[in-house]
């Protein structure tokens, strides 16, 4: 008897749980979201800075010469570079991405000079924060450095 | 009732013995060593060297004889052109062959399937740069012309000869070589991953002067004055290390010490001085309070205010105290140079 009972209950749990998995489907439109355009405007400064994997923030840190006085700010297709260091360019110039939403390639262009300095560049969202990472040897081809750089306003 | 889950295989220790025994037949190979090396410590750049090592190998094969090659390697700096430079052959019991250059593309077995190295890479990850301690050498590695037929529970004995041009870039140089003997099939792997069963041998020579020339290059001995990295040019950001340690005279006195460059040469002739100061721009700094070695970083580029047209050559340099004492090369008065080069 308690057996058939149990069964009964059993066949009308089963009962809702097929009606609330009917009436939950439903058909939604679903509007694709495009790809926001990477904007680089602003002031960016160094916050990681690497030699052939060694940290350089440390070894870097004087009057003469510093990372936190270094950045580099990027407007309207020009860029200026404040109390350089060793980078990818030593002038200041205009830039371009190779893609403005899916950009791999960061080009530089010196004022002054017909060539231009490509740079393979990252641009993930790190605790909430864009972060622009560079690799470049401005020196010995061997020696590669790699400069995290954070927007500053 | 409670389920029962609990399996029982009879000779369950049985099983992993067979395994093991298994692997043995698949992978027991040799033991090998090196057990004398007949090299010259000192050389001129330019002159054909000979180094001959005795080895042996006893054989332990489950089954039939194995074909091999013999593999060895040898540890020689990147300014020797090794490659280009060096001829190997072999006498053994097993009869007597020449050895050929290891192509860069055949895989060290032991890292087959995951780093996939070849012999040289796989050398330096394993053996690094041996008793030498500035990276500028390689592992330069040949094998036998001809495989080989092993058969188990034999010992082989042999000499292996190297024919080197040493010094072809004409520098002085001082390291320490290092040898390794090992056979293809098994590479640089260990009897069941056991690190007191490998499949080769490996052993460091003696300390080797080539006189030539050009610039001296001790790779082998610490200097009062490093860098880093080793090759730079001026728009690089360079680190020189003073190691007070090592200056046995004591000429530096207290724990203010500063970069002095008494003549900058660039590529167009000039010779650029005013460059010997004790400020903040030129202090080195100790790395911690016991270290004894002091430490700075510094933009060539900016540090000696070169024109965009203006390239570096090289540097003398002393390091000197609050006071002016000065200390140079090997503790003498002479200016340390640092050549700016990518080579």
């Amino acid at each position: 008897m308690k057996k058939l009972q149990k069964l009964k209950i059993l066949n009308v749990l089963l009962f809702v749980l097929v009606l609330l998995v009917w009436t939950g489907c439903k058909t939604e439109n679903v509007n694709p979201v495009s790809e926001s355009v990477k904007d680089l405007t602003g002031t960016w400064r160094i916050v990681k800075a690497n030699r052939n994997g060694t940290n350089l923030l440390p070894l870097v840190d004087s009057n003469y010469i510093n990372f936190n006085k270094f950045s580099i700010v990027f407007k309207g297709g020009s860029y200026t570079i404040v109390n350089p260091l060793p980078f990818i360019v030593t002038q200041n110039g205009t830039y371009s991405l190779d893609n403005p939403q899916y950009p791999f390639t960061i080009t530089f262009k010196q004022t002054g000079s017909t060539t231009p300095i490509s740079t393979a560049f990252t641009y993930p969202i790190v605790n909430g924060v864009r972060i622009l990472t560079l690799v470049f040897s401005p020196g010995c081809p061997q020696n590669t450095y790699s400069y995290s750089l954070q927007k500053v306003n | 009732m409670r389920p029962n889950f609990n399996i029982h295989i009879k000779g369950r220790s049985l099983w992993k013995i067979c395994a093991l025994v298994g692997l043995g037949i698949v992978l027991t190979c040799c033991v090998l060593q090196i057990y004398n090396i007949n090299q010259p410590i000192t050389a001129t750049a330019g002159s054909t060297i000979t180094i001959t090592t005795r080895d042996s190998v006893s054989t332990n094969i489950d089954g039939n004889p194995i074909l091999t090659n013999f593999v060895v390697g040898i540890l020689l700096p990147k300014g020797f052109a090794g490659a280009t430079n060096t001829t190997v052959s072999y006498t053994s019991s097993l009869g007597n062959g020449q050895m050929q250059l290891m192509p860069s593309t055949a895989i060290e077995p032991s890292t087959a399937g995951s780093s996939n190295l070849s012999y040289s890479a796989s050398m330096l990850a394993k053996f690094g740069i041996g008793n030498n301690l500035i990276n500028d050498l390689e592992w330069v590695v040949f094998r036998s012309v001809n495989q080989v037929s092993i058969a188990s529970g034999v010992v082989i004995l042999g000499n292996v000869t190297f024919q080197i041009k040493v010094g072809a870039d004409g520098n002085t140089t001082i390291f320490k070589p290092a040898y390794v003997i090992c056979e293809s099939n098994d590479g640089l792997g260990y009897f069941v991953g056991n690190l007191s069963d490998p499949f080769f041998a490996f052993n460091n020579g003696a300390r080797m002067t080539v006189n030539g020339p050009g610039d001296i290059l001790d790779l082998c001995d610490p200097q009062l004055t490093s860098f880093n990295p080793p090759n730079a040019l001026q728009n690089d950001l360079l680190t020189i290390t003073y190691n007070e340690g090592l200056d046995s005279l004591k000429l530096l006195k207290g724990n203010k010490l500063y970069l002095c460059v008494d003549t900058v040469y660039t590529s167009d002739g000039k010779k650029l001085t005013g460059f010997c100061s004790q400020t903040e721009q030129t202090q080195l700094l100790e790395t911690s309070s016991t270290s004894n070695l002091y430490t700075l970083t510094f933009w060539p580029a900016s540090f000696f205010k070169l024109s965009s047209t203006q390239t570096l050559v090289e540097m003398a340099y002393h390091i000197i105290d609050a006071n002016g004492n000065k200390v140079g090369l090997n503790d003498s008065s002479a200016p340390f140079i640092y050549k700016f080069s990518c080579n």
